[in-house]
């Protein structure tokens, strides 16, 4: 169930359907902040080192949401627009995803 | 561009250390120290001085103290040094997040041996980060050290292999004399985090002296990942970390800016129940060498109750002669430390059994090689 949850929101960041998928960080992962963005521990001792931008996208997920509700949140915060945002926001989201640090949540 | 430190009294082995831990080094080892008085280069170090700072950083895992150093622009630092130290910092926090992963799944096992789980203590680390230091996010850690009570030790140890696949570093056959008489034993988890787990905070006379109901009294609460977890008191740490500052055991300047952080005006040790430990435990001399040291190799401003004791106290004549035995020197004070161990205990039954260890137990120990080697065994 959970491997299909992933494979559909990597599906719709990709845009081959509705980004309508609310995605949340797995809540087994620990992380701390670093100099340069933050460095992630997944549930199954994969690490990863992200960007400032990536630890933005990261603080979003505190809580289920559609990449197109993160990317909003992102545009206000940084003064830009929705749709620059969420290109940025795919590939961040979608290492993430394949990495198992990201969940889709029904 | 440096200024002089001042001293704080006649303890040798601070100067010794001065000599170890050059002027820029020990700078940058008190970074982010409230009240240090030690100034820092206004200009990135050369080649040559830089090779001898990152040998210091990645010695006494000071990554987290030196990245923020250059992040805040405190430190001068080329592009290529900051990114150097940034690469050096992510893989200790890397570590840290695998050492605190590790620490959940220990705490889970011991709370599920016996029907009330085995109590612990955290050791050092996360613990002494965030109730010693000022400022915990500069305080880094590499192994997980906890402390289960005595009679504990040995079932803690069979799960611990038995339940998470550990390997017990401490070889049969001297495993019962290991779990009784040693300070800790050492397990690699098959992720590859160390765990010590400790029976003393301290080997030799010191920790026969140290009362066990002491580390075990007045718990302080962290949290480790996303769990809370008892450490030891703010005094008992400070005291532990002037013990590991006896010896020449790695990570010196850590073990130093744990005791430094204890001695700030605005620290939450109680001096007068610090005080009044040391003299339970027969220690006033480490605690009185240590802070001394600290003050001294980090620039701290003597200005709390506890560096004013700390330099009119040198301790009994006894502690002043145990605290010898425990800097790595000839093989005789590595027999006496054994010695005194025996000497220290409070039981007879304690000394008995613990001089059959030593003398009946193929061990690999130096010591007890060469007190068999001196009877001819």
């Amino acid at each position: 169930m959970v491997d299909r949850d992933q494979g559909r929101a990597r599906s719709d960041l990709r845009g081959d359907s509705s980004t309508s998928t609310r995605l949340m960080r797995d809540p087994r992962v620990l992380w701390r902040r670093v100099s340069r963005g933050a460095v992630l521990l997944g549930p199954t001792g994969v690490t990863a080192q992200i960007s400032p931008t990536g630890v933005a996208v990261w603080e979003c997920l505190d809580e289920p949401r559609s990449s197109d509700a993160v990317a909003e949140l992102l545009g206000d915060r940084f003064g830009v627009g929705v749709g620059d945002v969420h290109r940025d926001l795919v590939d961040t989201i979608g290492e993430l995803v394949d990495l198992g640090m990201i969940i889709a949540v029904p | 561009m440096t200024i002089p430190v001042p001293s704080t009294g006649g303890d040798k082995s601070a100067h010794d250390l001065m000599d170890d831990y050059p002027i820029v080094v020990r700078a940058l080892a008190s970074h982010g120290l409230k009240g240090t008085r030690l100034a820092i280069p206004e200009d990135p170090l050369d080649d040559r001085g830089w090779g001898l700072l990152s040998s210091a950083i990645k010695n006494n895992r000071l990554w987290l103290v030196a990245a923020d150093a250059v992040l805040s622009g405190t430190w001068p630092a080329t592009l290529d040094q900051a990114e150097r130290l940034f690469d050096g910092e992510e893989a200790m926090v890397a570590q840290m997040l695998m050492v605190e992963r590790a620490t959940l799944e220990v705490a889970a096992l011991l709370d599920s041996l016996g029907p009330h789980g085995i109590d612990f203590r955290v050791l050092k680390g996360p613990a002494h980060a965030q109730i010693l230091w000022g400022r915990p996010e500069l305080r880094a850690w590499g192994d997980l050290d906890i402390l289960v009570p005595d009679s504990r030790v040995g079932v803690v140890a069979d799960a611990l292999v038995g339940e998470l696949g550990a390997r017990w570093h401490d070889p049969e056959p001297i495993r019962d004399s290991v779990i009784r008489f040693a300070k800790s034993l050492t397990f690699t988890l098959p992720s590859g985090v160390e765990v010590d787990l400790h029976r003393k905070v301290v080997r030799g006379p010191f920790g026969e002296a140290v009362r066990a109901d002491d580390l075990w009294a007045r718990a302080r609460e962290i949290s480790v990942a996303n769990g809370t977890m008892n450490a030891m008191s703010a005094e008992a740490m400070l005291i532990q970390s002037c013990f590991h500052a006896l010896s020449r055991d790695p990570f010196q300047l850590v073990r130093l800016r744990d005791i430094a952080e204890g001695c700030r005006q605005d620290s939450t040790i109680d001096s007068d129940r610090l005080i009044a430990l040391a003299r339970r435990w027969d220690c006033e001399a480490v605690v009185a060498s240590g802070v001394s040291r600290a003050v001294d190799l980090l620039g701290l401003e003597p200005g709390s109750d506890l560096t004013r004791w700390a330099e009119s106290h040198s301790g009994s004549a006894k502690q002043r002669r145990w605290m010898g035995y425990y800097v790595d020197g000839p093989p005789t004070d590595r027999m006496m430390l054994a010695l005194s161990t025996v000497r220290a205990s409070r039981s007879w039954s304690y000394r008995i059994a613990y001089l059959r260890s030593l003398l009946f137990h193929p061990g690999r120990d130096p010591i007890t090689v060469r007190i068999r080697r001196l009877l001819g065994r």
